[in-house]
């Protein structure tokens, strides 16, 4: 049984190969508890897989159909570790455990060829033996490949973001996979060059196929983003002149209401000269009427650009019909950029806007904002007709081409303050949270 | 059942002595109860309780927006830099100042003249009064023979100590409680708005969190109390919604 020990520790050094490549996809997202979480769960297996491994390995006598079994069974466990611990959509995994699966396969069958044609005159048991030392060497080769492929591997494309979509696509490489390894399924420990040559060029076409694709899905992002970048800085400029035309608008009210109010003091100045008190009374009871509908700009917060953004919205959503409410409590000294933070209040407002407009009844959006030391925490809830699709992210899908602009601004603004979102909708209700620590 | 404190200011005397009249008035009528445990001081001027004030000095604060000197909503914004705790009601001539209040999270506004609002003042009290009151509840437990009522905002959280006994956590020491179960605390804390269950067996009181990171929450004193990642969506969005609503 102890023979069986080196072995079983290059199975186990090849698990932690696909482990760590498995990993990459979710590295940037994964916080260091997690990720000591995850170490410490996958070593933890590993002893146990590695005393596994050598009863498996010592009571089949190395024999290659158990070898292949234990070769494609033994990932399993470390893909569940890493699902429960890393978190993300089961689809995400699935998805990366299959190209995993066909990487490593590529990779088995190239050893598997180099044997074949150099090491013909080994017996089936030393090949076995050294299989897994030469498959290490080789993914240690390939690594720098590899390892950039893996960190971009995991998609952002709307199909995603459609449950049953999302999962029969994310199958499509374990499926493929599966349909390569079934007819090698069996005791032989080399196969013909045709076969393994057929074998590898489609688990190679496949990932050079996505890996085309999904870069230039990449390239059309980043063009994305600077558009949208622009278009951000194109809507701060028009709230920026909106308020500024409501601040003129606003101030000629102002001017003519103390005009107004001029005139006003000397006729009722007039009547009370006169004795009229009844005129006098009379006359300040019709002007109260006037005072009451005239109303001057809120001053939902002292920060000027936020101030205006939240201006022009409210007067955008009446003039759709809805009515907006605010309840903000920003502390005197913003933790995030003003500028940045009152874009992005611009763009969740107007998402808000054009998801209600069409709603029928309960024609209402409440903003509230609260903060509390340097942490902040934001609401957003606005009627809606249509079903809410989310991302791997969690952040809403455009239903839209060229829509999306707010969900960039959202995303670039989590990203910079390390910012916590929540979407979720109840019926015809969308509300959103978001959550910003200042530390 | 503590003193409730409550501190009206106005520069009007006329006002203030009427605010006073029917706010006792009304809660004698409503809450007659907490109004025999009640206190109230008057102030005529902004700057005299920013003078004296206190975190944890009032539990409500009824002002005036308009006053000579320093403005109610100024001097709302500095006692609100020092307790944010404390309620506060605005007595204004119009609801055009609302949307301002809220800058300080006002929890209402009593418009003046309260004899000819009175419907609006005890819709406003019937929203924020019960509220002071949640403030002094207490959970009530049997310990050593004797029943201990601990109250809920002393409580930080809640968990099982190595001895499988529900532990309270609370600001000065933690306190082990064999004669209730967790689950027993659990139905009772739960029925409050401030306690969040984030963790299999931990329930924790959201005022006292300082921040929340991607999996745990920092307490006031530093301590972290971990979410799970099976209730993480749920315990943050309950988090996130306290946090506004509070």
């Amino acid at each position: 049984m102890l023979n069986y020990l080196p072995l079983a520790a290059l199975f186990i050094c090849m698990q932690l190969s696909g482990a760590y490549l498995r990993y990459l996809p979710f590295a940037a997202e994964t916080t260091e508890g997690r990720r000591r979480l995850f170490c410490r769960c996958t070593i933890l297996w590993s002893f146990l897989s590695f005393v596994a491994t050598i009863l498996v390995l010592w009571q089949t006598r190395l024999h290659p159909g158990g070898y292949k079994l234990l070769v494609a069974a033994l990932p399993l466990p470390y893909f569940f570790i890493a699902w429960r611990v890393l978190g993300g959509p089961f689809w995400a995994h699935l998805f990366i455990l299959g190209m995993q699966y066909l990487w490593a396969l590529a990779l088995h069958t190239v050893v598997a060829i180099g044997e074949g044609l150099w090491l013909k005159d080994m017996t089936d048991g030393k090949i076995l033996f050294c299989h897994p030392l030469f498959y290490l060497v080789l993914f240690l080769l390939t690594f720098p490949f590899a390892g950039r492929m893996f960190r971009q591997l995991l998609p952002s494309i709307r199909p995603f973001a459609n449950r049953k979509i999302g999962l029969t696509l994310s199958l499509l490489p374990l499926s493929i996979f599966i349909g390569l390894m079934l007819p090698i399924a069996d005791a032989a420990v080399l196969h013909s060059l045709k076969v393994q040559l057929s074998r590898i060029s489609i688990p190679l076409f496949l990932i050079i196929m996505y890996r085309s694709v999904s870069r230039g899905a990449l390239e059309a992002d980043a063009r994305r983003e600077e558009e949208h970048r622009q278009k951000l800085l194109e809507a701060q400029a028009a709230f920026l002149r909106e308020q500024e035309r409501l601040l003129r608008q606003s101030q000629r009210e102002a001017d003519r209401l103390a005009d107004t109010v001029r005139n006003d003091y000397r006729r009722l100045d007039g009547y009370l000269a006169a004795g009229d008190m009844r005129a006098a009374l009379q006359f300040i009871e019709s002007k109260e009427g006037e005072l009451k509908n005239s109303r001057p700009l809120p001053a939902f917060t002292t920060h000027s650009i936020v101030n205006a953004a939240l201006t022009v919205y409210s007067e955008r959503a009446k003039a759709s019909g809805l009515s907006l409410r605010c309840r903000i409590n920003l502390p005197p000294r913003l933790e995030v950029d003003e500028h940045e933070f009152a874009t992005l209040l611009a763009n969740l407002l107007e998402n808000a806007i054009q998801a209600a407009a069409p709603v029928a009844k309960k024609r209402e959006i409440t903003l509230s904002i609260r903060y509390r030391g340097s942490t902040m925490a934001l609401e957003l809830v606005n009627p809606t007709s249509s079903p809410l699709l989310l991302d791997a992210k969690g952040l809403p899908v455009a239903a839209k081409r060229n829509h999306g602009l707010g969900m960039a601004s959202l995303s670039a603004f989590m990203k910079k303050y390390d910012a916590y979102a929540d979407f979720t909708q109840e019926g015809d209700t969308v509300r959103f949270l978001l959550y910003c620590n200042g530390e | 059942m503590g003193v409730i404190r409550i501190g009206i200011v106005d520069d009007e005397l006329i006002d203030l002595v009427t605010a006073e009249r029917f706010l006792r008035q009304v809660l004698k009528e409503q809450y007659p109860k907490e109004a025999a445990a009640l206190k109230i001081d008057t102030f005529s001027r902004s700057e005299d309780i920013i003078a004296v004030f206190e975190p944890g000095m009032y539990d409500l604060l009824i002002m005036d927006i308009y006053m000579t000197g320093l403005s109610g909503l100024d001097a709302a914004e500095v006692i609100r830099g020092r307790d944010r705790e404390v309620s506060i009601i605005f007595l204004t001539g119009s609801d055009e100042h609302l949307m301002a209040g809220y800058r300080v999270f006002a929890d209402g506004y009593f418009i003046k003249p309260l004899y000819d609002h009175k419907e609006e003042f005890e819709e406003t009290l019937r929203y924020v009064f019960p509220k002071l009151v949640e403030r002094y509840k207490e959970l009530t437990v049997e310990m050593g023979g004797l029943t201990v009522s601990i109250p809920y905002r002393n409580i930080r959280y809640i968990d099982i100590d190595h001895r499988h006994q529900v532990c309270l956590h609370t600001a000065g020491e933690n306190i082990s409680i064999s004669s209730a179960s967790y689950e027993e605390c659990r139905q009772i804390l739960l029925a409050d708005k401030r306690f969040l269950e984030c963790h299999h067996r931990i329930l924790v009181n959201m005022d006292a969190i300082k921040a929340m990171k991607a999996d745990d929450f920092i307490l006031e004193d530093g301590e972290k109390i971990p979410i799970s990642q099976r209730r993480k969506k749920e315990a943050k969005a309950k988090y996130m919604h306290y946090m506004v609503h509070r």
